[in-house]
């Protein structure tokens, strides 16, 4: 048996409940499958992210060829591999942009970025910040598990100050980012927080972000059971609150500054922030006004208009 | 393993355990025993955590209710049942062994992972009537129940 077949044997989707149906159009949990095993160790959250995913769509009644998930570099950017939708695995930190053009041509497409908290907030960091400003109709699933993992354990931007790494054998020196409060403070009008331990919950979250008029925002805590030893399923579970059931109002944002400044003995998931009155980007792009570029015919430049264009272009 | 009352004696649960998964201390039995219970409680129904919660020391039933749900999470699969076994495994055996994107240490741990768990469920089902064995598999995650048929 090759290292392959063995790593993903037995593992994940042949014995998923695959059989729940969606509330309507004969969609089943199924239809979302592919015949890929995950290479993801065994026990990583990234599991309990693609189960919440496929639930997500399912329920919404998303039919595979009406979503897209565009993902960057890491372990859970594999995503797309086992996901019987449109996909594009894109560089690294690079998804944002990339489903960004997704939506301007064709905002009919659902599109759901899938990476870690090194491409999204690290790398990717300034397309994060922008896509924030612009609130393009994408809801981003960021994959924190506090640690690159896919190389090798190495400190990430949202691990904790003091935690001993790879790359930080006498603790990080960094303090971390706090990504709700930037995507906050960045203009975003849906940041939530999910856990990956919990895929019923997590589903209901990306069904909300997925109903949101632009970018929403999804941090999900993710246990990495190979590299981080201190973030576990446990340490979670124990710490986790309900914004919704402590009665946290999401339109008010000062209510959620102040709340997506707790991490540490009780850290709160759910909705923190959300507005509708923000237009979309896609709303709002000039060039967009004739139409979705994917319904306008090929030929619809014909050469007096490309000579115009080219007059006032070049 | 079970008094006369039909309850679990502890200390015979933890030599099983130790026994049957190859572990070397009765305190990594008991750490084994206590994850493998806070699993089973995020999966089992109410009436059925009762079932086995009232064979079991009162520190061990506490901990099968620590982090269980109202109601079961129908997404939880074997991967997030095993999850908080694997993460308290050794999985960086040695410095770097990658190959294609698949660290080879932490690909094999599942396997660790399950002989701990069938371990404990080998001790939990002794003194349970089949009835009750065959009803707490029909409620557990797929191949989770597979293990539960299988004990060590």
């Amino acid at each position: 048996m090759s290292v392959d077949q063995r790593a993903g044997a037995g593992r994940g989707d042949g014995r998923l409940p695959d059989g729940r149906h969606g509330p309507g159009r004969g969609l089943t949990a199924r239809d979302y499958m592919t015949e890929q095993r995950p290479t993801w160790c065994p026990g990583c959250g990234d599991f309990g992210i693609l189960a919440a995913l496929r639930e997500a769509l399912l329920q919404e009644g998303i039919a595979p060829h009406e979503a897209v998930v565009v993902s960057g570099i890491g372990c859970g950017s594999k995503l797309p591999d086992y996901m019987r939708v449109n996909g594009f695995m894109t560089l690294h930190g690079r998804p944002l942009p990339v489903a960004t053009g997704f939506r301007l041509a064709n905002p009919a497409m659902r599109v759901i970025v899938v990476d870690g908290d090194g491409d999204a907030y690290g790398i990717g960091g300034n397309h994060w910040l922008h896509t924030c400003r612009r609130n393009p109709g994408l809801v981003h699933l960021v994959e924190n598990n506090q640690i690159y993992a896919l190389t090798k354990g190495q400190y990430s931007p949202t691990t904790e100050q003091g935690t001993r790494t790879t790359t930080s054998p006498e603790g990080s020196i960094e303090r971390p980012v706090n990504p709700i409060r930037t995507a906050l403070a960045a203009g975003a009008t849906f940041v939530a927080r999910g856990f990956a331990g919990e895929p019923k919950e997590l589903a209901r979250l990306i069904r909300e972000a997925l109903h949101h008029r632009g970018y929403a925002l999804l941090d999900i805590l993710q246990p990495c059971i190979t590299y981080n030893k201190v973030n576990t399923y446990d340490w979670y579970a124990e710490r986790i609150v309900r914004l919704e059931s402590e009665g946290h109002d999401p339109s008010d944002f000062d209510a959620a500054w102040a709340r997506a400044g707790e991490f540490g003995e009780r850290i709160p998931v759910g909705v923190f922030y959300r507005t509708e009155e923000v237009p979309a980007y896609e709303e709002r792009v000039p060039g967009l006004k004739r139409g979705p570029v994917v319904e306008r015919p090929l030929d619809d430049l014909d050469e007096a208009a490309f000579e115009a264009l080219e007059r006032e272009l070049v | 393993m079970t008094d006369a009352a039909g309850g679990i004696d502890r200390a015979e649960l933890y030599r099983h355990v130790r026994r049957a998964a190859a572990l070397g201390s009765d305190q990594e039995a008991a750490s084994v025993v206590r994850a493998v219970l806070r699993s089973l409680g995020q999966v089992l129904p109410r009436e059925s955590r009762a079932l086995l919660e009232g064979r079991l020391p009162g520190e061990l039933s506490a901990e099968m209710e620590r982090f269980a749900p109202p109601e079961p999470d129908p997404l939880l699969d074997r991967e997030l049942f095993l999850g908080r076994l694997t993460n308290g495994l050794q999985t960086e055996g040695l410095y770097d062994q990658t190959l294609g994107g698949l660290d080879l240490v932490s690909s094999h741990v599942d396997e660790d992972a399950i002989r701990q768990i069938r371990a404990v469920f080998g001790a939990l089902q002794a003194g349970l009537p089949p009835e009750t064995r065959g009803r707490l598999a029909a409620e557990l995650p797929p191949e989770v129940a597979d293990w539960w048929r299988d004990p060590a």
